[in-house]
This record gives C-alpha cells, structure tokens and sequence, in this order.
C-alpha cells in the first residue's frame, strides 16, 4: 500500500517534472555555447544577459535604458489588438460556422468564398490593410481577425455537423423547441471542436499581431522586436520572443480554463 | 382449459379508453429512381395502459413505424391520432426510448433525467428527479456522467428522462437490443414493474420473440415486403410469465411460425 502510494506520488512529479523538461535542457544547452564562446554573443547574447533585459524591460524606470520599464505599455497594446481582432473573429466565425455546419444551403454559400480566402496567405493581406486602414492599431486587429476567423469557423462547422442527429430528436421529442435546442443540445455537443478552434485561433492571433506590429507603430511586443533589430539590439529580441511565448501560452491556459469554468460541456468532455 | 393465445381481428378493448389511433398508414421511400413501400395498410389501436409488442425482423419497418408515430417521419397516407387530434412533429406526449445511447454526455445523470422538465420550482424539480432515479433504482449514480456508467445504467437513465414526462404514449424503439442477455432480462423486469407502477401506454418494437412474449398485452406480428401488420395476438399469460412453462412456449413456438413465413 504505501510503496503503491509513493510510487504513484514519484509519478505525478514526474509528470509535472515533463513539461519543463525541453525548455530547461534548452537554456541549459544555450548556456553551454555561449559561455563557451562556440556562439558568438552578437549572434546569441548569452542567457544572464538575457535575464538582465528581462529585468530592465519590465521593472525598469524609463530614461535609465532604451527599452527599460516599457513591457507594460508593450503588452497592454498588444493584448488590446489581439483581444480585439480575436473578438471579431468569434463573432463573426462561431455563428456563422455554427450555420453551416447544420443548414446545408449556408454552407454552400460560404464554401468557395471561405476556401478561396483561405487559399490566401494572410500576410498578403498586409500592404491592402496599411492603405485601408492606415499604420496603427486598426490594420493589426483587421489582419489577426482576419487569420482568427477560418480555424474557428471552420471548426465550429465541423463540431457542428458532428454532432449526433439523435441527441436532437431527443431533444425534440423531449418538447425542446430549436433556440433551446441549439443553446442546450447543439453548441454543447460541438464544444469539444469549438474549444479547439478557438485555441487553434488565438494562437494564430498572436503569430498576425506581430506581423501587424512590424509596420511601424510605436509600441507592442512585436514593434519591439522589429525596433531591436534596426538597433541591433539581439538581446531584445530574443526577450520579445520569450515574452511573446509566455503570454501566448498564458492566453491559451486562460481561454481553456474560463470555457471550462462557465460551460458544463467544455468542463466535462474536453 | 383457457387458451393464453388468441388471434383477434381488430384492437380489443380491454383495458380503458382508446388512445393512439392508426388508421390506413402508408409510408413510401424515393429509393434510386424508384419508390420502396416500406408500410402499407397499417391500421390498428391502442388502449389507455395497454403493453403492445411491434414483432419483426430487421428490415421489416418496424422502427419506421416507430418514427412516425413518434412524428420524427411524415407518412406518405393514413392518419394517427393521439387521443382524437393528428399528430404533428414529435413532442413529449409521445416520449421515444432509443436502441442507440442518446443521453447527453456533458450532463450528469440527474441532470439528463431533469433535461425535459421546464417551468418547474428548483426544489420541486429536483424532487422529482431524485423520485424517478430511485424508480430506475440509480439514486447513487446521480452525479455520474453518462461515460462513466454501464449501457444497462444508460437506458435506466433514458428510461427514466422520458418517465418524468409523464407521455400519453411511450416509444420504445428495440431499447434492451444492445445489452447483455441477463442486463436485458433485468431491464425488461423493470420495465414491467415500472409499468406496473405507472400505468403508461407502452408501444414497444423488438425483434426478439421471447422478449415479445414476456412483456406483451398484444403483439402485432409485423411482415415484410412491404410492412404490414400480418397478426394481431393476444397473449393472455398470467403475470409474472416464466419463460419455461408451457404456455410461454406455446406462445413464443406459434410467434416463431409466424415469423418464418
């Protein structure tokens, strides 16, 4: 009994342990060349260096370094243009996925159009949306809503077609009438898929936030990195790279977990 | 000596008033440029509280029958009538238990049984549900969810969701067909005890003539090519029926004749 129960705790710390197993072999690796000198420190500045601008970047005061103290500012400006263009795409792409994916005639008036547009690498996208809308906040959160929209629509059709016809005929034949019916047999059956879009689309938010950041406006994470690099300061770089990677991974955890707090089904079958 | 079998022309009327009303049924399928008539002439009655087996063997459109009664197909003619008025689309008069695992699986098992119950008082509510998981004999199982519990559990748990609709008609569509032979002898059990209990008017489909013959008032032999009620059979077997005694055998010996023709 209590070897089973120790044996059972060193596995549970071995899967917490997992995760962290790559990034740690990585930087370890990382320290290796560097202090070693195998990687140059202009090419790769070494991992302490990079700790340091870490440190500046976000708990710095302004005037004592280039980028010293700005993360705050970067982040809230970034965090705005995604939020606001993933927003748009969940508007627009759930309930039109949802469409689709149960009403056959929706579905072939959006086909080509949505498999055309898709065809097109979004970042074509980008010179059209600089004279539209000009450099600034407008022309990133039009590009990330734009790249967010087809993973979340495309997989809240599929999670929408998916779902097994008898649970609906139960619930016909139980007296549940179809906008009942879609709240609390149809979204909730297709969640699993759902829930996958909109992770699917968030994290492709972040990857078009930085393409929309790099013409030119005067803060977010990705402006920093294009910034860094006419300075030729690497060490940013690298940090808007970790920075980027953390809170990706940050929003990705919070999506999960507040669709799990509020909805029974993305709890209970995800 | 009283024979426990006897072929009736029409429906009897023994139990209490006329409920479910199918007069000249006809239901035809577009089938590759032709058509498929798979009932015809389906007419027959059923009494407040009676237990009517649908025998067939698959293919015979037992469950299409089924289907429409239940309002989930339009019939190609003829007419069913749910005490005097027509029927239209399904609704929770006429409650269906599937063959098929239909339970929602983001709800727990109470929640599932609660599912059809609207417009009720929270506390009222959840009575009733914890009444009808102790009929089912699931009262422990409520927080489990529907992945979590054995096939016999979830068609307890249909069972019941449909049970606290109190339907004039219920629908059983081969519901036990999926479970183990001893899980199904337990749930037809229940079924009669329930419908002891209760007093529904069951219509229920099988293929399998013991399982007709345990549970029926009046098993309607259904034939094929195209569907069609080919015997009206009273089984007059006192209650509980064992399945070894002679008039069981009797009854189920004549079914399986009538099957192979």
């Amino acid at each position: 009994m209590n070897t089973i129960l120790k044996v059972g705790r060193k596995a549970a710390g071995m899967e917490r342990a997992l995760p962290w197993l790559i990034p740690i072999a990585c930087v370890f690796f990382w320290m290796t060349v560097s202090s070693t000198g195998l990687v140059p420190t202009y090419l790769l500045p070494h991992p302490l260096e990079i700790g340091r601008a870490v440190y500046t970047y976000i708990f710095g005061h302004p005037g004592e370094g280039a980028y010293a103290g700005r993360f705050l500012d970067d982040a809230a400006a970034s965090l705005t243009r995604v939020g606001g263009g993933f927003a748009a795409a969940v508007i627009l792409g759930l309930p039109l996925g949802i469409l689709s994916g149960r009403l056959a005639a929706v579905q072939k008036l959006m086909s080509t159009t949505v498999n055309a547009l898709r065809a097109v690498p979004g970042i074509t996208w980008l010179p059209l949306a600089m004279v539209w809308f000009g450099i600034g906040i407008k022309t990133t959160v039009f590009l990330v809503a734009l790249a967010a929209f087809f993973p979340i629509y495309l997989n809240a059709a599929s999670g929408a077609r998916q779902v097994n016809p008898l649970l609906l005929q139960a619930g016909a034949m139980m007296g549940i009438r179809r906008v009942r019916g879609t709240f609390a047999i149809l979204l909730p059956g297709a969640m699993p898929h759902i829930l996958t879009g909109l992770r699917l689309g968030l994290g492709i938010s972040w990857a078009y936030l930085v393409l929309g950041e790099l013409t030119g406006v005067p803060n977010g994470l990705g402006a920093v990195i294009m910034d860094a690099r006419m300075l030729g300061r690497i060490d940013m770089i690298v940090v808007g790279i970790i920075i980027i990677a953390l809170i990706g991974r940050t929003t990705d955890r919070l999506l999960q977990t507040g669709m799990r707090f509020f909805f029974k089904s993305a709890r209970r079958m995800t | 000596m009283r024979s426990p079998l006897r072929a009736v022309p029409g429906g009897r009327e023994s139990h209490g008033h006329k409920i479910l009303e199918i007069a000249h049924l006809r239901k035809v399928f577009p089938a590759n440029g032709s058509f498929l008539t798979v009932l015809d002439e389906i007419s027959f009655t059923a009494q407040s509280g009676e237990l009517i087996c649908i025998l067939g063997r698959s293919g015979c459109g037992k469950s299409t029958l089924l289907k429409v009664l239940a309002g989930f197909l339009t019939p190609t003619a003829g007419k069913v009538l749910l005490k005097g008025r027509p029927v239209s689309g399904p609704g929770p008069d006429r409650c269906v238990v599937f063959q098929e695992d239909t339970l929602f699986p983001w709800l727990t098992v109470e929640e599932n049984i609660g599912f059809g119950l609207r417009g009720w008082e929270k506390k009222a509510k959840a009575a009733e549900v914890a009444r009808f998981l102790g009929l089912v004999g699931l009262s422990e199982f409520n927080g489990y969810l529907p992945g979590e519990i054995s096939g016999g559990m979830k068609q307890r748990v249909a069972l019941a969701r449909v049970l606290i609709l109190q339907p004039e008609v219920l629908l059983m569509d081969e519901p036990f067909a999926s479970l183990d032979a001893q899980t199904r002898e337990e749930m037809q059990n229940l079924l009669l005890s329930l419908w002891k209990e209760l007093s529904h008017t069951i219509l229920f489909v099988t293929h399998d003539v013991n399982e007709a013959v345990v549970l029926a008032d009046r098993i309607l032999l259904m034939g094929k090519d195209p569907g069609r009620i080919r015997e009206n059979i009273v089984v007059d077997l006192p209650r509980p029926r064992r399945r070894e005694s002679d008039g069981f055998l009797h009854v189920s010996s004549r079914l399986y004749g009538g099957l192979r023709d």
